[in-house]
């Protein structure tokens, strides 16, 4: 009974005095809170982006939570469900940014962004996704601040053994083949194979830029559409299959390792990707770089894809809130920039053609990323409800498809219905 | 004779079930009646949610696949902990060891797990792979196949939680009065007949808990899924508890979600029942 | 058994440069012991690891304290509606989590407990936010019905009252189980990243396993050795626990058992 007792004080004891009181802050100043699912670079977002603003804002104080990536919508959905919000400026990534707008989660930047910025100063390509029912002419529910687009990553080591020159501006697909099929050795035993390249189910870009610089479309330009069936799309479809059935120059995906295992392992020479993977090469064991994918029949097409900061719809003090998303996007002093967004590419071109992301660690060929935006037309392939038709229409049946296990028409047809159905479900409210 | 006092002790037990328990409980199965989008206040559908899921094949393949994985996991996770356990209980010098050794599974998180299993099972450069190919087996492609990627989590599950029932059967088995062995021995039984006829039905009241816990648990599967597999190959991973953390927080259907959660609860409820109903039949009691 | 664990060791020794190789290098060729340090190097590990440490303690005694007062109602005792209770608790530990998160997230808002570490604590008290007290319930329940009538009602008969049964026999008899118990408890807050970084903002109120999930993010996508140096720090004070309560549980071997 006594230690019972005991244990009970102790426990409330514990507790009281160990909790710490919930900061109310310094009086006097206004209060936002910044939230991200940057986890690993924490540190950078705190040292140069948000003390520098502090810095130069004296009177706000900018709280910070950082939140990991698998869980951050689950977050959003239990605050929002009480009524309140994660935070006052948001981090929003484009695979759920269109479920977000639909639900009003932010508000309007349109008079915002038309006060105190310039079109010219941005990579407005970009900014379509950020509109409330992704046309350009919806208002603008986060402002845009990272962009990246799908790359052709390569084995400089791998290309130099077959003596084949690096990629530039003059591949074709065709091209790409040829590459591949010389890099592909016939070695049966793990450990001597070599992949020409790597192909994806969906994931993250890559068949995706495919289909689309070959004519193809996945998903109808206003995004309400399945555009899976067409004959382009089919045909790109085939295409992309059979690098891993008929040509033999990729290995079928693997749903259990992250994307480009076989690359990072330097067993494979080319992978298309997004180019945030540059981050997961700073410790690769082989000579890299980066070049614009290939043009295909469609021309240069490629994939977008982005994060921006939207304004809480909770938010109390929008004008400072503003003041910070302002900062983060332009990011005055520069310094950390090619440690932010997963060294994705800043949307402000002053950032982006800075030698401080351009020079940024880990080194490659970033400016032919750059310069990939201003030459071809990118696009994207967010939609209401974009996850739920991918997770269980798309890679599902990419999978089969490249496994064999499914006949490209089959698979396609089997897509198309798949993502008819959502979009019928996710419409967007008038 | 009844008991007034009783209801103390469960004060505590009871205050968290109201509080925590039946309100979200009740909140979740109207919320399973409607549309809910953030921001917004539910909308009544009626059993819309029910019947598209019903109605859609995704969902009987996510139902079967739960179903096939408990079937795989289940009996195995019990027959390996309870032989793990048999093998830890001898008091011999250094045992203590090896009961640490088999617990360090349970105890890693699933993320370190998941990974060092991914790379095993990878078909090219795995561990798993490589071995057999020393021996001149040719190894399946474990994680990209979809027809063995399901039994590949389970034996993964498996080795991870074997610990975890081996030490409640370590418990179990601490109880059995040793005189009754001690008698047993006198007259000349054999060890098996002993586990048989002592050891079985003592442990029974043990192995019951273990078998409902466990089977509940196999069917909530899910940090594996959300770690290692999101589902694939194709959807041949995916379970009823993941595809609600899908449909709950990806695809921002709340509604539906809900709805998954009461179908999965019956599902889960009528199995739990039916062990229940057959308890008497091998639980012996004191 | 052991393979997998041994080959995270000797991954969380491994160079950076020399971890994703094939065919897989068995032993490291130059154990990188700075990895251990480096894991945790750009975070407040001391304050992640003293959250935890407050955390799971607290938790795990409230909850074995509300499980061990429920379980013996259950075995011991008759009363009205004791089915019904019994079976809402086992109905809680079949409803998935994922469907009570967001009403349970209301709840602790509404009782202002959001970014406190009394939103961590205060519910296993009363069973946890998750009802992940019932298993605890079960499981005593089934220990505490294996003890002999006969002991309770000798106590009786001496005079004791029930609740010093409870507390002065029958608990130092089931010393396996509770030490079992609370090592899962203990453990399975140690290990949970949801509920911290669904109730909690700051970061000086985390605990390790958001130290962890920072090492599974994007760059540190393919620092295994990272990771796995830093799994194997957070795994230590369990296994401690784990000794700790193994002895409780081989202690009972030396009893010749309880006979009437």
């Amino acid at each position: 009974m006594k230690s019972f007792a005991s244990l009970l004080v102790l426990s409330v004891l514990l507790d009281v005095c160990g909790c710490g009181h919930n900061q109310t802050g310094t009086p006097g100043k206004v209060h936002i809170k910044l939230v991200h699912f940057y986890l690993d670079q924490k540190d950078t977002w705190q040292h140069d982006v948000v003390d520098p603003f502090m810095k130069a804002h004296p009177g706000i104080e900018v709280d910070v939570e950082a939140i990991p990536y698998g869980l951050y919508t689950a977050k959003i959905e239990a605050a929002a469900a009480s009524g309140s919000s994660i935070g006052d400026v948001v981090l929003i990534d484009d695979w759920f940014n269109p479920d977000i707008f639909k639900r009003n989660y932010t508000i309007p930047l349109d008079s915002f962004y038309h006060r105190d910025l310039h079109d010219s100063d941005f990579f407005t390509q970009f900014f379509t996704v950020w509109r409330k029912g992704n046309v350009p002419s919806g208002p603008l529910m986060a402002m845009p601040a990272s962009g990246g687009v799908t790359a052709l990553f390569y084995n400089k080591d791998l290309f130099d053994k077959a003596h084949i020159p690096y990629p530039d501006t003059t591949w074709t697909y065709a091209t790409m083949l040829d590459a591949a099929h010389r890099m592909t050795n016939k070695a049966s035993s793990p450990q001597d194979k070599t992949w020409g390249m790597i192909v994806d189910d969906g994931i993250f870009p890559g068949v995706d830029t495919y289909i689309y610089s070959n004519g193809g479309k996945i998903l109808s330009d206003d995004a309400t559409k399945s555009e899976m069936t067409s004959p382009a799309t089919v045909a790109a479809v085939q295409a992309w299959v059979d690098l891993v059935q008929k040509e033999h120059v990729a290995p079928p995906p693997d749903p259990s390792v992250n994307l480009g295992q076989q690359f990072m392992l330097g067993h494979a020479a080319m992978m298309m990707h997004i180019d945030y993977a540059k981050t997961e090469l700073a410790h690769a064991t082989f000579h890299w770089d980066v070049a614009a994918p290939p043009k295909g029949s469609g021309g240069l097409m490629d994939r977008e894809n982005g994060q921006a900061f939207g304004i809480a719809k909770t938010c109390e003090q929008p004008d400072s809130a503003w003041e910070l998303v302002k900062w983060i996007v332009t990011l005055p002093t520069t310094k950390g920039v090619s440690n932010l967004y997963f060294s994705g590419m800043p949307l402000y071109k002053p950032l982006a053609y800075s030698s401080e992301y351009l020079d940024g660690e880990p080194k490659c060929s970033r400016r032919a990323l750059v310069d990939l935006i201003t030459s071809s037309h990118v696009f994207s392939l967010v939609s209401l409800g974009w996850q739920e038709w991918r997770d269980h229409g798309f890679i599902p049946n990419m999978d089969d498809m490249l496994s064999g296990l499914t006949s490209v028409h089959d698979g396609c047809a089997a897509i198309d219905a798949k993502m008819t159905e959502v979009l019928a479900r996710n419409r967007p409210t008038p | 004779m009844r008991s007034r006092a009783a209801y103390l002790y469960l004060l505590p037990i009871l205050i968290g079930l109201t509080v925590f328990t039946a309100g979200p409980i009740v909140a979740s199965l109207g919320l399973s009646f409607t549309q809910f989008d953030i921001g917004a206040a539910p909308k009544f559908i009626g059993t819309q949610n029910y019947s598209e899921f019903l109605n859609s094949a995704l969902f009987w393949q996510v139902a079967s696949n739960t179903i096939y994985y408990a079937l795989l996991y289940v009996p195995s996770s019990i027959a390996v902990s309870l032989g793990l356990a048999l093998l830890v209980e001898k008091r011999i010098r250094g045992i203590a060891f090896f009961r640490t050794i088999f617990f360090l599974p349970v105890v890693t998180s699933m993320v370190a797990a998941a990974i060092i299993w991914s790379w095993m099972y990878n078909s090219d450069v795995g561990l798993l792979n490589y071995l057999l190919s020393m021996i001149g087996i040719d190894g399946p492609k474990w994680l990209q196949n979809p027809h063995s990627a399901l039994p590949a989590i389970a034996i993964m599950s498996i080795w991870k939680n074997a610990g975890y029932n081996m030490m409640i059967f370590l418990a179990g088995l601490s109880n059995i009065p040793k005189d009754y062995y001690e008698a047993a021995r006198l007259d000349g039984s054999s060890a098996w007949n002993r586990f048989l006829h002592i050891t079985l039905p003592m442990l029974s009241p043990v192995t019951f808990f273990v078998l409902v816990v466990t089977t509940i648990g196999a069917f909530q599967v899910f940090e594996q899924t959300f770690v290692m597999t999101n589902g694939g190959p194709g959807v041949s991973t995916l379970t009823l508890s993941y595809y609600i953390w899908q449909t709950a927080f990806r695809f921002f259907n709340l509604g539906g979600a809900s709805a998954l959660g009461y179908l999965f609860f019956l599902l889960v409820l009528a199995v739990t029942a039916l062990q229940f109903l057959a308890r008497k039949k091998w639980v012996f009691q004191q | 058994m052991i393979a997998p664990f041994l080959w995270m060791v000797v991954t969380s020794l491994q160079a950076p440069e020399s971890l994703v190789q094939f065919p897989p290098q068995l032993i490291p060729s130059s154990p990188h012991f700075s990895n251990y340090g480096e894991a945790f190097r750009n975070m407040p590990i001391g304050t992640f690891f003293f959250n935890s440490v407050k955390i799971s303690i607290l938790g795990t005694i409230g909850e074995v304290m509300a499980a061990s007062l429920a379980a013996f109602a259950f075995a011991r005792m008759e009363f009205r509606g004791k089915r019904i209770i019994f079976g809402l608790l086992l109905a809680a530990m079949m409803i998935p989590f994922q469907v009570t998160m967001i009403p349970v997230y209301v709840i602790i808002h509404s009782l202002g407990w959001l970014d406190n570490h009394a939103s961590l604590i205060v519910p296993h008290f009363f069973g946890g936010a998750f009802a992940s007290g019932a298993f605890g319930v079960f499981l005593l329940r089934q220990f505490f019905e294996s003890v002999p009538k006969e002991l309770e009602d000798a106590s009786r008969i001496d005079g004791a009252s029930r609740f010093r049964f409870f507390a002065t026999i029958l608990l130092p008899l089931s010393k396996p189980a509770l030490a079992v118990l609370s090592l899962f408890v203990f453990m399975g807050i140690w290990n949970d990243l949801l509920t911290p970084v669904l109730f909690l903002s700051s970061e000086e109120k985390m605990p390790l396993t958001y130290g962890l999930a920072i090492l599974s993010t994007v760059q540190h996508n393919f620092r295994y050795d990272l990771l796995m140096a830093g799994t194997l720090i957070a795994i230590v004070p369990i296994i401690l626990c784990y000794i700790f309560a193994q002895r409780y549980v081989t202690q009972a071997f030396l009893r010749t058992g309880v006979k009437g």
